[in-house]
C-alpha cells in the first residue's frame, strides 16, 4: 500500500458525490450593498457563517463572468453543507442560487428590493435557521484520502520555502496525484523564470497549450505596465528573507509540485473535469486571492507554505499552515501547523516531512482546527479583471 | 553542523541555513547528498539564514546560476564567500 492510499478520514460526503471537511451553512451576498443583510442574518443565527465582499455591482465581460464562477464555485464547495444567497434584485440573486442548487444541496435565495433590508433578514434568519439546524444533524463518514481535493499555494516565501517547505508539499503532491488524488497549484506570475519547467511537465498537448496562452497573457499584462515590480513581486518579506529575483522565486514556487506531471489546466474557479491529477489553476500570486479561486474551483483543503510568516486563512477551506524558517516557527508559532525546519540542517528527511504533511491533512479532514480557523482568519477576496463599468 | 545547502551542481550560490560570520569556515552540503561531497567555504562577510553566498567568483554582468536555472545576473563583481542580494543580483525577465 501507498502512502496516501491506505488512508481515510471522516469528512462529509454532498449530494452531488463531492467530499468536504466542513459543514459551514454560508449567507452570501450578491453584491456590497446586500453585505448588512448577510451579516445580520449571520449574527443572528449560530452556526451560520456571513461572507461580506465589495464587488457585485456594474461589472461586465469576463470580469462579471470570474464573479459569477468565483461566487457559484464558493457556494458550491463541499465544505458548504447549506447557502443562503440575498442580493439586491432577483436576477443576478437567481443566478447564483440556481447554479448552486444543481450541486444537489439546500440553498434559499432573497432579494430586498420592494421589502428593506429588516423584513429581508427576517425571512433569511428563518431560512438560515432551518438549514443550519439541518445541517447539523448531517453525520460525517469514512472516505479514502484521494477523494479529497487539495490546493498548494507558497506565500511570503524566503529561500528556506524552496530549500524545506515547498519540496515537503511536493513530495506529499507527487504521491498524492500518484495514487488518485486531485491537487491544484497555481500562482502564474509566479513560474516566471521556471514556466518552461512547468510546460514541459503538462502532459497532454492542447492542456499544454492552454497553459502557455494563460502564462503569456498574465505575462503581457506585467510587461504592459512598464513598471519594476521589485518590492511587489519579489515582495518586501521576500526580499527580507533573502529571494532576489522572480526567477528565484519561481523556482522555490515549484518546488511544490515535486516531480509531479501536471494533467490539467484550469482557468481561475475552473473545477477540473478531466479526472484526477495535478492541475495547475491561472491564479494571482496573492494569497487571499488565489485560496479563493482554488475554493471556488472545488479544493477543499489548502497546504499553505510560508517563509518570512504569512498569516492567511480562507473562510470555508480550512489553511493548513507549515514552514520550513526556524525562525518563524519560534516567533509565530500560533500561526504554524507543523514546523519543518529540521528540513534544512538534514535532521529530518523529505519523506519524514511529508509523512508528517500527510498525517497533518488527515487530522485536519477530521476536523481539527487549523492555526488559521482558530485565529479566525476568513479571507475571502474575489479576483477582479478589470475596472467596473 | 551543515551551514548552507545548494540546490544543484554547478550552482553559482549556496543558501545560508543558519547565520554565518565573516572568516567561518561554512560547510556547505548539496540538497540533494548524492549531487555531490560537502564543500566548504571561508565566509567574506557576514550572511544570515536564508541569503545566499557566492560559491565561485561572479563578474559584473554574469549569469548567476541556483536550482541548475538562471535566476539572473550580477550588477558587480562578487568575491567568493559574499553575500549575493538584490544589491548585487538582478533578475532578467520583466525587465
Amino acid at each position: 500500500m501507498g502512502m496516501i492510499s491506505d488512508k481515510t478520514f471522516y469528512g462529509y460526503r454532498r449530494p452531488n458525490g463531492a467530499v468536504g471537511v466542513r459543514n459551514h451553512v454560508v449567507v452570501l451576498p450578491v453584491d456590497d450593498i446586500s453585505n448588512a443583510a448577510a451579516e445580520a442574518v449571520g449574527k443572528v443565527i449560530g452556526g451560520t457563517m456571513a461572507l461580506p465582499h465589495p464587488y457585485g455591482r456594474l461589472q461586465f465581460g469576463p470580469d462579471l463572468q470570474l464573479f459569477f464562477d468565483t461566487m457559484i464555485g464558493t457556494g458550491s464547495n463541499p465544505n458548504v453543507a447549506a447557502l443562503v444567497v440575498i442580493g439586491i434584485e432577483p436576477k443576478w440573486t437567481a443566478r447564483i442560487a440556481d447554479a448552486v442548487a444543481e450541486t444537489g444541496k439546500p440553498v434559499a435565495r432573497f432579494h430586498i428590493e420592494g421589502s428593506g433590508d429588516l423584513k429581508t433578514i427576517e425571512r433569511a434568519a428563518r431560512a438560515a435557521q432551518q438549514l443550519v439546524q439541518d445541517a447539523s444533524e448531517i453525520q460525517r463518514v469514512e472516505i479514502p484520502l484521494p477523494e479529497l481535493w487539495i490546493s498548494a499555494k507558497c506565500g511570503e516565501s524566503d529561500t528556506t520555502s524552496g530549500l524545506g517547505s515547498n519540496p515537503t508539499v511536493g513530495r506529499f503532491c507527487e504521491w498524492f496525484t500518484a495514487e488518485g488524488g486531485t491537487f491544484f497549484f497555481g500562482e502564474t506570475s509566479e513560474l516566471t523564470g521556471g514556466e518552461h519547467i512547468v510546460a514541459e511537465r503538462v502532459v497532454d498537448g492542447e492542456q499544454r497549450a492552454k497553459f502557455q496562452r494563460l502564462f503569456d497573457e498574465h505575462e503581457q499584462i506585467i510587461l504592459e505596465q512598464e513598471a519594476d515590480l521589485m518590492g511587489s513581486q519579489p515582495t518586501q518579506g521576500n526580499i527580507v528573507g533573502g529571494l532576489s529575483t522572480i526567477e528565484e522565486k519561481a523556482m522555490g514556487n515549484i518546488q511544490k509540485i515535486g516531480r509531479a506531471t501536471v494533467h490539467g489546466v484550469l482557468e481561475m474557479a475552473e473545477p477540473p473535469r478531466r479526472g484526477p491529477g495535478l492541475y495547475f489553476m491561472d491564479t494571482s500570486s496573492a494569497a487571499a486571492e488565489s485560496v479563493t479561486l482554488f475554493a471556488a474551483g472545488g479544493a477543499a483543503l489548502h497546504l499553505f507554505t510560508t517563509g518570512q510568516g504569512n498569516i492567511i486563512g480562507n473562510p470555508i477551506v480550512p489553511v493548513v499552515k507549515l514552514t520550513a524558517n526556524p525562525n518563524t516557527a519560534a516567533t509565530m508559532s500560533e500561526h504554524v501547523d507543523l514546523d519543518v525546519s529540521g528540513t534544512l540542517t538534514g535532521e529530518m528527511t523529505l519523506d519524514d516531512a511529508a509523512a508528517a504533511m500527510a498525517d497533518v491533512a488527515v487530522r485536519t479532514a477530521n476536523g481539527r482546527l487549523t492555526a488559521a480557523e482558530a485565529l479566525g482568519h476568513r479571507e475571502f477576496v474575489l479576483t477582479r479583471l478589470h475596472r467596473t463599468a | 553542523m551543515v551551514d548552507f545547502r545548494i540546490h544543484r551542481l554547478g550552482d553559482s550560490v549556496g543558501v545560508a541555513t543558519r547565520d554565518l560570520s565573516r572568516g567561518h569556515r561554512a560547510v556547505g552540503r548539496y540538497v540533494d547528498e548524492k549531487e555531490g561531497e560537502d564543500i566548504t567555504i571561508e565566509m567574506a562577510e557576514d550572511v544570515s539564514l536564508g541569503h545566499k553566498i557566492a560559491l565561485v567568483r561572479l563578474s559584473e554582468g554574469q549569469q548567476v546560476i541556483e536550482y541548475g536555472v538562471t535566476i539572473g545576473a550580477a550588477t558587480a563583481d562578487v568575491e567568493v564567500g559574499k553575500h549575493v542580494h538584490v544589491h548585487n543580483l538582478k533578475g532578467l525577465r520583466w525587465a
